[in-house]
């Protein structure tokens, strides 16, 4: 709709400019032919000038009337015009074109090339302005994306760091540990031994003592003859009625 | 419940030796019989042995006692033999021993010793008994050759223990 409004100005003031110069010069070139014929005696005069110009065997003074009468047609009438100084009525029909057009291009082609213009010139500032803000929020989005990935690498270090201390407190701690241990199997080791040489002379002082008690087993045996029995017996006896 | 059977034995044994007028000589047989039991444990198993009909081993304990124990202890040894008490016989025995001595108001002491105790030692071993508790004393006398010496008495929980097997122990525990 907008360029078919803008483009009818221009289409009339074209028509009206194409239409309007023809008119003029024809009525230019024929008025002034029919005068200078008139001028010359009428066309029968103009006529018999030609046929005498033409005929063989002409005089000079007939060829020098006809070229005459076609230098004055020529010069005068079908001449062209100039070319920096144009004819009235163009001016007049080209002028009255250009009003027209230049009234219109002021009613309708000026506002809205000049609103054309002005929604462009809007819409490329809103471009502008929002090229503008993306640019700004990128590189917000950039600054924010750089602190983020510092903080992340600042935490990645912290996390490194802490998994580092914590290795060498494990570490540490695995070293104590161990040491621990194995002051403890030490201990224990020591424990089991004393504990088995502890045993093996618990056991050898019973071997040794059931060795001794049953060689004197085997000895009072031997020497508890009917005597022995009987002594013991009234010892026996005898504590009872002690008490 | 083993405890009240043998009581039971006991004194339904007591009560046909009264009946027969042989208490007191079926005690003293049942001491020597139960002394037997308890020190031979072939015997104890042949006269446990469920394996052989209580008719053999009825004349086994008839042929062992024969001409050694009386009529009427002869007849109830082979009496619980044949009611299948055979392994109580040891302490139906003692408890009939200790009834006994309990009904004259006596306490019985067993006394285990290597060698047997002749009459003298016997008499004088309860007469200190009976002074060192101050309860008249009936002894039972139990021949343990792992005494190896000495005496060992035992009155009720109370023992007296003068044995040469314990000195050795004693000895032994020394070390």
């Amino acid at each position: 709709m907008r360029p078919a409004r803008i483009a009818a100005p221009f289409v009339c003031a074209g028509a009206l400019f194409f239409l309007a110069q023809p008119a003029g010069a024809a009525e230019s070139i024929g008025s002034c032919v029919v005068e200078k014929i008139e001028e010359i005696g009428g066309p029968e005069e103009l006529e018999t000038i030609v046929e005498a110009g033409h005929a063989e065997g002409a005089s000079a003074e007939a060829e020098e009337a006809l070229v005459e009468v076609e230098d004055k047609l020529e010069k005068e009438c079908i001449e062209a015009p100039s070319l920096i100084i144009p004819e009235l009525n163009e001016v007049i029909w080209g002028g009255g074109a250009f009003l027209v057009l230049l009234a219109a291009m002021i009613k309708w082609g000026f506002p809205l090339v000049r609103n054309t213009m002005e929604a462009r010139t809007e819409r490329i500032r809103t471009d502008l302005q929002a090229a503008q803000a993306a640019r700004v929020e990128a590189e917000n989005n950039q600054k924010q994306l750089a602190a983020e990935l510092a903080e992340s690498k600042a935490n990645a270090a912290k996390i490194v760091e802490q998994a580092r201390q914590e290795a060498l407190v494990l570490s540490a701690n695995m070293q104590v540990k161990a040491e621990a241990d194995i002051a403890e199997m030490r201990q224990r080791a020591a424990g089991e031994i004393e504990s088995a040489r502890s045993r093996a002379l618990a056991d050898l002082q019973a071997d040794v003592a059931d060795i001794v008690v049953g060689a004197a087993s085997r000895v009072v045996e031997r020497n508890l003859d009917v005597n022995s029995q009987r002594q013991l017996i009234d010892e026996y006896i005898a504590s009872v009625g002690r008490q | 419940m083993a405890d009240d059977l043998i009581t039971s034995y006991a004194r339904s044994l007591i009560g046909v030796a009264e009946a027969e007028g042989a208490v007191s000589v079926m005690e003293r047989e049942m001491a020597q019989i139960a002394a037997a039991f308890n020190a031979s444990e072939e015997l104890r198993a042949a006269l446990a042995d469920a394996t052989l009909p209580a008719s053999r081993r009825q004349q086994v304990a008839e042929d062992l006692l024969g001409g050694q124990a009386s009529r009427v202890t002869t007849a109830l040894v082979s009496m619980v033999i044949a009611s299948g008490r055979a392994g109580e016989l040891g302490a139906i025995a003692d408890r009939i021993v200790q009834m006994g001595a309990e009904q004259r108001g006596h306490v019985v002491a067993e006394v285990r010793t290597a060698v047997a105790l002749d009459a003298d030692q016997q008499q004088r071993l309860a007469s200190a008994l009976s002074k060192a508790t101050g309860k008249d004393i009936e002894l039972k006398v139990v021949i343990d050759p792992s005494v190896l010496g000495g005496v060992v008495t035992q009155i009720g929980d109370q023992i007296i223990d003068g044995s040469v097997r314990t000195r050795l122990h004693q000895l032994r525990e020394a070390f």
